[in-house]
């Protein structure tokens, strides 16, 4: 079955928000269940970070006894190291998705370890932007899907330096096409990576396959500069960067699949998110 | 796979600033030993120098983890520790897919103090046994082996209480000048590390366990140095029910 009639049978999620282990415990974060009691349309699901080595804290916990909706978002798998797919780590992926049933897996398609998966190796960093590249990735993406039975959705990772001879957009396009997948499009990422590059925010997009994107990421950023070199942090503060604003702005009508958007803002208080929950609300309702 | 070569040179500048000098100095020598095309060569020597340390914590937090698993090693050799990310271990082992935790306890070993030397050899087998696998498929029919969670070290007697004295920031006794075995053992399903000191006849015994053996050479082993039939076989049971064998 492909992409187009697997996508028919996903849920509509919404608007949500994000968590990874332990980032609810943080003096001022914002606290999940409490914004969905509060304001239940902007927390309509819960994306929990996952690694599996560290498994679900008492937050990702307490959500899932309520029932609501998730999705899993991996945070320690290299999708396109074959090696990265070991017996023991797809037993522990599996464990934790049956705690979660989740609607999907989703995750940043990047190296989340450098070399092999163990403790003091964690990073994040984006693909090598190539064919071959995005071909390994695609290969992975099918094997995680395979492996799980659930769908996986890559998405574009943020990054400082990205190598390669492709846009970010075409690289995912390929992997999409190869997968037979669907996209989540981070635009904050998407966002980091046009101004690295002196492109308008909305460069590579008529090239991208819209029509695949399943979920949207928007997350606030902060320019910096070292020693000339300029770029954004990707902080997720509540402060979206209006290059993101323009790329969300552009999409949100566009993406025809679109079943979800988190708001990434985990580390902050509920009441200086609110207003970004009520933009990507009013965006999602038009 | 050129991408993953690539991007492990990438790692590699990204954690080295001397590496990123050594790449705009002369890029065909600073990278004389990976595969890479023109093309990726000139796709590193593009990126503005800045960039690779835009996140100025990026080393420190390898380091930190580091600390947290060879704490006695870094304290008694901070200043070799703080080398670690220029040296050809750490490089090998990202260019390779290796262990950042074995590369850290090779080099560090490999200092002019036999005292960081000894601390660095305990502490990397307990890194070791940290990483080794939780499930463990038991051997065939009638034979046995070391577990991965189980490692022989032979260090100077005296490590463990060196060890333990670092540790603790408690004096630090002298290291004898004959080695002696150690056991260094991650209980099951544990993070918790045991480091015992062995008698030669068990650690010789182990040894034969290194890899997969008969349980009838073992208690023949037992038996050559005087025990008992009987005796060998309670000696066997006990290694397999303290998980030291499976």
């Amino acid at each position: 079955m492909g992409f187009a009639e697997r996508v028919t049978r996903l849920p509509r999620l919404g608007l949500g928000v994000s968590t990874e282990y332990g980032a609810g415990d943080a003096t001022g974060s914002l606290d999940v269940l409490a914004l969905a009691t509060a304001h239940p349309t902007y927390a309509a699901f819960l994306e929990v970070g996952v690694e599996t080595a560290k498994g679900l804290d008492e937050h990702a916990r307490a959500w899932i006894a309520t029932g609501r909706p998730t999705t899993y978002h991996y945070l320690d798998v290299n999708l396109d190291e074959p090696e990265d797919f070991d017996d023991a780590w797809l037993d522990e992926v599996r464990a934790i998705a049956a705690m979660l049933r989740p609607a999907w897996m989703c995750g940043d398609a990047g190296l989340w370890h450098l070399g092999r998966r163990e403790r003091g190796h964690m990073l994040l960093l984006p693909p090598v932007l190539t064919r071959e590249s995005a071909d390994d990735l695609a290969d992975g993406i099918v094997r995680l899907r395979d492996a799980t039975g659930f769908e996986v959705f890559p998405e574009n990772p943020p990054g400082q330096i990205y190598l390669g001879d492709l846009h970010v957009l075409d690289f995912f396009a390929r992997v999409a096409d190869r997968a037979d997948t669907g996209l989540l499009l981070d635009c904050a990422h998407l966002a980091m990576f046009q101004r690295l590059r002196g492109h308008d925010p909305l460069t590579g997009l008529d090239g991208y396959p819209l029509d695949r994107v399943v979920e949207l990421h928007v997350a606030g950023g902060t320019p910096r500069a070292t020693d000339g070199f300029a770029w954004v942090e990707d902080d997720h503060t509540p402060a979206v960067l209006e290059d993101t604003w323009r790329i969300v702005d552009h999409v949100v009508p566009r993406a025809s699949q679109l079943r979800a958007i988190v708001f990434e803002c985990e580390r902050n208080p509920m009441d200086a998110c609110l207003a970004g929950f009520a933009r990507l609300g009013a965006l999602l309702a038009a | 796979m050129s991408h993953t070569v690539l991007r492990r040179v990438a790692i590699r500048l990204l954690h080295d600033p001397a590496f990123v000098e050594a790449l705009h100095d002369d890029p065909a020598r600073a990278l004389a030993n990976v595969d890479l095309s023109s093309e990726e060569q000139r796709w590193l020597v593009r990126v503005p120098r800045a960039a690779w340390r835009a996140d100025p914590d990026r080393p420190d937090r390898v380091l930190a983890a580091l600390r947290d698993e060879f704490p006695a090693t870094v304290g008694l050799a901070p200043t070799r520790a703080a080398g670690f990310l220029r040296s050809k271990e750490f490089h090998a082992a990202v260019q390779e897919r290796g262990s950042l935790a074995v590369a850290f306890g090779t080099y560090m070993a490999g200092d002019a103090d036999r005292r960081v030397t000894t601390i660095a050899r305990l502490e990397s087998a307990v890194a070791s046994v940290r990483r080794a696998p939780n499930h463990v498929a038991p051997s065939r029919d009638g034979r046995l082996r070391l577990v991965p969670s189980a490692r022989i070290v032979r260090v100077p007697a005296g490590a463990a209480e060196l060890l333990a004295a670092v540790r603790a920031g408690t004096p630090e006794p002298a290291l004898a000048s004959n080695d002696e075995p150690v056991l260094v053992l991650r209980a099951q399903g544990s993070e918790d590390v045991t480091i015992e000191r062995l008698s030669p006849d068990l650690a010789t015994l182990l040894d034969l366990a290194a890899s997969e053996v008969s349980r009838g050479e073992l208690e023949a082993a037992i038996r050559s140095h005087g025990s008992t039939p009987a005796e060998a076989v309670e000696i066997v049971d006990g290694l397999v029910s303290e998980a030291i064998l499976r």
